[in-house]
């Protein structure tokens, strides 16, 4: 068993081994700066911009996201009384459906327990962000090795944007619900 | 008495107080489980470069839409449908036409040309927080296009599903022509999305399970020479072929380890199948199991601490798992049917196997300690699964029955994701078996 070197006869030449790639990093900073806009959508608007998605992609044969929180209707859904001020039960799941639906969970993030993104929303009387969201452990997201947990964050603000305005839960209870705390938490389907 | 009131009173506005002021959280433990659109436009070039690179530009971002495509997690927006489409958008995209046709995230890039080589420039936009995420610059050969366009779509789908991408990676697979009882079999290799297809042997000889060094552009394999099963290593980027050994009772081609230092295999002797280990430079060979029964198609943890294989010691085929050593051999399946082929998965976390129960073939996945089995696709005949290099996507290859006079069979090369949805055939130019997919090309 003695290694014994062969030249094979049948040589493979692989150009693309041997060409030199060379990587660099962009220079970001000039872009950091472009103010962020609030998003265009209204919740009075008619048009719908997301329904355009639909209408362009025909091979889709599933309702979009919009059709199903069109769909909620606060009222019909709200069996449980409210003796205060506070969101009903039926009024939560409306809201927590809708980000649901908003949500592209980066289901390649590794499993940790401690992947949860806590984001802190203002809204107006119609459903639409005040101010723009807050991640609360906005510390972490900045945070060089936490490179999971910022794409986490990130998702999770792409979908409070995407839902942006929300159907909004009854006026009469606005203080209950203006400001709200979304717990984006995937660490049941993380987990696997 | 009234104290006592004043008390209560005081509580429940307290309570009230408190209800008042508490900000309602609300968990979101699920999400849309649809490919996420993402736009990804054609690269601009200055109209005055040296070379015309209209076809590269439409090329490169074809190359980057399939990748993401094929993962199952994109889903690529039809360019007819883009409102934006100057230049500038590679500057200073109009986010709200991009949200208006539903893309969260927008690819956009710079061709150029510079001193005959090609640089080209991507930029990652997430459209709703309307800002840059990702940014890089490639200088290759322009004939490299391709394989940038693949370390690009590994960025995108790096940055935004949190796991390292697999498309700047190769399959290495045995081409097969011919009836099922005269094969002509060679070793192939191609592109992940079945593109620079070559062979590497001519198909003289028989070729069976080739399998890629973890750590460089190196493969095992096994052959015949003068009816004896013989291994071989082969750098596929000289064509330098080394003979390893010749091993009498051999039916399987070698594993490397996780470091690409040993191979390990599974030899019969005296008609006894074991596990065993060799340091591919010094040749030492050290043998890891002593049953009585057939061990065999043994697999590497990706720390090199562990090993799964094959036993039928306890009656019928099983996974098992050991130290490097040998020690500690504890049977970790306990369905109803036969498991073989097991794989560790590069991540570490999952062991991916074929299972053949009532007739049937099965390629499924389970968690190193044998819990949580999960049967992923179901066919006649399937077998040899392989991990992508995320561990997230297994390749596979199927055959199909012959009919009564013999006709009809064929073998094909599959891929199905973990969670047991986007099963794709993978193309090939004839039929193909015993797939091995690379890490990502160093």
């Amino acid at each position: 068993m003695k290694p014994k070197v062969e030249k094979s006869n049948e040589k493979v030449k692989d150009a693309s081994d041997k060409d030199e790639i060379v990587k660099n990093k962009i220079e970001q900073k000039m872009f950091e700066n472009i103010p962020i806009k609030k998003p265009v959508i209204k919740k009075k608007d008619k048009f719908d911009p997301l329904k355009i998605a639909e209408l362009i992609d025909k091979s889709k044969d599933t309702k979009t996201v919009e059709e199903d929180i069109e769909d909620l209707e606060y009222d019909a859904l709200d069996s449980t009384p409210s003796l205060d001020n506070k969101l009903t039960l039926s009024e939560e799941d409306a809201i927590r459906a809708q980000f649901m639906q908003c949500w592209s969970i980066p289901i390649g993030i590794p499993f940790d327990d401690t992947m949860i993104v806590k984001i802190k929303i203002s809204l107006n009387t119609d459903g639409s962000l005040l101010e723009p969201p807050e991640v609360l452990q906005h510390e972490r997201m900045n945070k060089p090795s936490e490179k999971y947990f910022r794409t986490l964050a990130e998702s999770a603000l792409r979908a409070v944007r995407r839902c942006d305005p929300i159907k909004a839960p009854d006026i009469n209870r606005y203080e209950s619900w203006k400001k709200i705390q979304l717990n984006f938490d995937p660490r049941e389907i993380l987990r696997g | 008495m009234i104290k006592k009131t004043i008390q209560k009173l005081l509580f429940f506005y307290l309570v009230i107080i408190t209800n008042a002021s508490a900000l309602i959280e609300i968990d979101i433990t699920e999400g849309n489980r649809e490919p996420l659109p993402i736009a990804v436009t054609n690269f601009f070039y200055a109209e005055d470069a040296i070379k015309d690179l209209d076809q590269i530009s439409i090329d490169v971002s074809k190359v980057i839409s399939a990748d993401l495509e094929r993962s199952g997690l994109f889903k690529s927006i039809d360019q007819e449908a883009f409102i934006q489409k100057t230049a500038s958008m590679h500057i200073r995209p109009r986010h709200e036409d991009w949200r208006l046709i539903n893309a969260q995230a927008l690819v956009t890039g710079e061709l150029e040309i510079d001193k005959d080589k090609l640089r080209v420039e991507f930029r990652l936009w997430d459209t709703f927080a309307e800002k840059e995420i990702e940014a890089l610059v490639l200088i290759t050969t322009i004939d490299n296009w391709r394989r940038i366009s693949h370390m690009i779509a590994d960025k995108i789908y790096e940055r935004l599903t949190g796991e390292e991408g697999y498309f700047d990676t190769r399959i290495l697979y045995v081409s097969e022509n011919g009836p099922k009882n005269n094969r002509i079999k060679k070793l192939a290799i191609m592109d992940q999305d079945s593109f620079n297809h070559r062979y590497l042997t001519s198909g003289k000889e028989l070729v069976l399970t080739p399998r890629f060094n973890p750590v460089k552009q190196e493969i095992t394999y096994l052959s015949y020479f003068k009816n004896l099963p013989r291994v071989y290593l082969l750098d596929i980027q000289t064509g330098i072929q080394e003979v390893v050994g010749d091993f009498p009772g051999m039916t399987f081609a070698p594993r490397f380890s996780p470091d690409g230092e040993k191979i390990i295999m599974s030899l019969a002797r005296d008609g006894n199948s074991d596990i065993y280990v060799m340091d591919i430079k010094s040749r030492v060979v050290e043998r890891l199991t002593d049953s009585p029964a057939i061990d065999t198609s043994p697999s590497y943890s990706p720390d090199g601490k562990k090993i799964t294989f094959n036993s039928d010691r306890g009656g019928s085929q099983q996974i098992y798992v050991m130290d490097n050593k040998g020690r500690n051999q504890t049977r970790i399946s306990r369905g109803t049917g036969n498991y073989a082929t097991p794989v560790w998965s590069p991540r570490g976390d999952l062991i991916a196997f074929t299972k053949n129960f009532q007739g049937r073939y099965f390629i499924g996945v389970m968690r190193t300690d044998g819990t949580g089995e999960r049967l992923l696709t179901e066919n006649w005949y399937q077998e040899a699964p392989s991990w992508s290099s995320n561990g997230r996507v297994l390749i596979f290859y199927r055959e199909t029955k012959a009919d009564d006079t013999g006709k009809g069979h064929s073998s094909s090369l599959w891929s199905i994701d973990l969670t047991g949805f986007n099963e794709r055939k993978i193309e090939t130019p004839e039929d193909a078996s015993d797939p091995s997919w690379s890490r990502l090309i160093q």
